[in-house]
Order: structure tokens, then sequence, then C-alpha cells
């Protein structure tokens, strides 16, 4: 065998990405990973709306949001060629999402203030109850807010979320009860129980 | 149900009904699109490689595969080569076992290395070490390696100057690919493909210097001391 052919068989496949019978990536996706950057801006517009709503609720403030949807984008930009379709591209996003940050929040010093001043975070933009209960989850305790964010608004399991969390199963259980006591407490519902 | 029970349930509901009334998506009040574009094309233009740990990793194989190849093809070899001459192998007893990784060993970094020039290859090699931090094989590895480098360096004064560049070149590459992979492992500390791709670009660097030790035929003895 030339050294070309070698060189051909050896670099080829694994060039763009492992061979997959049944491709299960979309097709916008494919086009991204070849390095298509329109398409991975169309990825980005259909997406950006929930990576950044998830970054804002865990973070509670509009510019780390940003940075660290921004970071997310570019972190799923080098790591394309590894998104294999065993979950949709949003919930891959937004375990990218989720360790950006988380990242940030390690980078962060510790005495860092933000849950004393969980008042003065900005919400998103909503109607009055809704707009209260953003308000209520912002002044979550940082590991009630996360686990209640991933489970009760973006739908993940008590699995799903403590894994995307690097916790227990039990803790995100006991997390997301804490998170309910608080809300009810702090929007005035009496008698609201930690339901799983 | 009594009364406390009913109240609770109430609250239940109306928290659930709150929560569902959530938009999930949430718009920037910019658009983020720009400053990703940018940041994208820094990247670019530092790491001209799009395929990142995957072309890193197929670079470091296709490396171990073509040089002996690329060995014979050069021109005017000064160290013939004959088919009945067996290839080295790693011993048993040297061959990376760490299918348990060491993590978070930090070796030295290296220091500034030469673009090219290859008068120092040897001088580079020892030099040079891949910075790794994620995953490292352990103490019998480092063992190995240390010898089979003594081994190579000596070898390699026994190759003609194009041969010496090709071998240094292409080791350098493999210690490359391991930090690409590197990197990408501080990422995904628990990807088993990558922990995997790791130990293996560890493997194909011993099996490379050892190729290069057994198709440089015997270490010439020095006679000049």
């Amino acid at each position: 065998m030339s050294a070309a052919a070698i060189m051909q068989t050896i670099v080829a496949p694994a060039g763009e990405a492992p061979a997959m019978v049944d491709e299960p990536v979309p097709l916008t996706v494919r086009r991204a990973r070849k390095g298509d950057r329109r398409a991975f801006e169309q990825l980005y517009r259909e997406h950006v709306g929930q990576v950044y709503g998830l970054c804002l609720r865990m973070t509670g403030e509009p510019a780390e949001a940003e940075d660290c949807a921004q970071e997310a984008f570019i972190q799923a930009w080098r790591k394309l060629g590894q998104f294999r379709g065993d979950a949709a591209f949003g919930t891959w996003l937004h375990r990218i999402a989720v360790n950006a940050v988380l990242a940030r929040r390690r980078r962060a010093k510790p005495e860092d203030p933000l849950d004393e001043r969980a008042e003065l975070r900005a919400v998103p933009e909503s109607a009055s109850d809704q707009r209260d209960l953003e308000t209520a989850i912002a002044s979550l305790p940082e590991g009630a807010r996360h686990v209640f964010v991933l489970h009760a608004v973006y739908g993940y399991t008590h699995d799903e979320a403590a894994g995307m969390l690097g916790i227990a199963s039990g803790t995100s259980k006991a997390q997301l009860h804490r998170a309910r006591t608080l809300l009810a407490e702090r929007l005035g519902f009496a008698g609201a129980d930690g339901k799983t | 149900m009594d009364n406390q029970e009913e109240k609770r349930a109430r609250a239940e509901a109306e928290l659930d009904r709150r929560i569902a009334g959530l938009a999930r998506d949430v718009a920037p009040d910019r658009d983020l699109w720009p400053d990703i574009e940018a940041r994208l094309d820094e990247q670019e233009h530092a790491a001209p490689s799009r395929y990142g740990w995957w072309g890193a990793a197929a670079a470091a194989l296709a490396v171990a595969a073509l040089l002996p190849l690329l060995l014979r093809e050069a021109p005017d070899a000064v160290v013939p080569v004959s088919d009945d001459v067996p290839m080295a192998t790693v011993p048993e007893t040297t061959a990376p076992r760490a299918i348990v990784p060491e993590a978070t060993i930090p070796v030295e970094t290296s220091p500034g290395m030469p673009a090219s020039g290859i008068d120092t290859s040897a001088q580079r090699l020892r030099l040079r070490n891949a910075a790794v931090t994620s995953v490292r094989p352990g103490p019998e590895y480092d063992e190995a390696r240390a010898e089979l480098l003594e081994l190579l360096e000596e070898r390699l004064e026994g190759l003609a100057p194009e041969e010496r560049e090709i071998v240094v070149r292409n080791i350098e590459a493999i210690r490359g690919a391991l930090e690409e992979i590197d990197t990408a492992l501080q990422d995904n500390p628990d990807d088993p493909l990558l922990q995997e791709l790791m130990l293996k670009t560890y493997q194909t660097e011993l099996d490379v210097m050892a190729r290069v030790n057994g198709l440089a035929g015997p270490a010439r003895r020095r006679t000049d001391l």
C-alpha cells in the first residue's frame, strides 16, 4: 500500500467525524460540522433564545448570561465533531451552556455576594405573574436555582439535571423541594411543597 | 381532603401554573453573533486545524503508520533498511498500561523551541514534553519513555539530517496531538473515548520511538572516547 493510500485510509475518516450507519445528526449540524459558518449561525439563531434564557435564569445576571451564552456557542463550534445525535442538538447545547455557567461560577470568588443581592437581579420581561415568579427564581440560592431552572423550567429529569450539575440525583430532588418551598413562601402561596 | 391539604394542593397547582407559563426562550438584549463570530475567527487564526483533537489524533496515528515509509523513502538515507530486520517493539514491561489514568499530574512545559533546524533535534526532543495535565499514564510509562528517548537520541545521530528532521517533527506532532486531546479532556474529563485516545497516543509516541530505534539499526558505539 502506498504512503498516500495509507494516509487516505487513516486521515479521511477521522477528518470529519466517525462514520455512522444511520445519520441522526440534522443537516444544519452536519453542514456546520464541515466548517460551514453560515449553517452554524443558523443554529445560533434557532437556539440562542433557549441558551440565553437558561444562562440568564441560572446566573441571574444579563451580562454574565451573555458571556456564558457566547462561550457556549464557541465551545459548541469546537465540539461539533463530538455531537453524535444521541440527544437533540438543543439538549447537547444546553449541557454545554450549563458547563459554561458552572465554570464561570467556579472561577468566581467564593465570597461572591451574588446570592445576597439577588433582589437586584434582572429578570426576563414578562407579564406580572410571570415577572414575580422570575424575580422569585432569581432570588433562590444558587444550588436550588440551578436545579429548579433545569428541572422545572427546561424539563430535564432529576438524573439529567444531576448529571449536568455534577450532583447526585437525590441532591437534585432535595434542591427542588427547597426551591419550591422558597418560591411558595416568596410568592405568598401558603402550603406549596417540594413536589418532585 | 382536609383544609390543610386542600390549601397545599391549590398552592402547588398555582405554582405549577405559573411555572408552565414561563417562556423557555429569552432573547438577549443584543445580537451575540458578531462577537461569537469574531472569537471564532480569532481561534481559527490561532489554531489552523478546525478538526481539533480528531485531526490531531489522526495525525498522530498517521505518523505511527507512515514513519517507516517516510524514512525508507528519504533521499540518501545513510541507514539501509532491510525487510528482514524486525521492527523494534515496545517491550511488554515498558508499554504504558495506564488503563486507569493517574489524573492531574502536571508535567513540565516546553521552554522555547526552534521552529526548524536539524542540528538541535536531540535537544529538541529532550526539552519538549507535551504539556498535558488531564490524563497521564503511570510512572512505568515515564520510565519506558525516558529509556526510549535516551536510545532514540543516540540513534538519531546515525540518521541522515533529513531523516532526523522527519523523526523529530513527527514526534513533535504526536506531542501536539497529546496537547490537543488534553484540551478536549479538560472540557470533557469523563469522556471515555478521549481518555482512550489519549492513552493510545501515548502508546503511539512510544511505538514511533521504538520503531525508529529499530529502523536505525544498532546504536553506533562511540570509539572516540
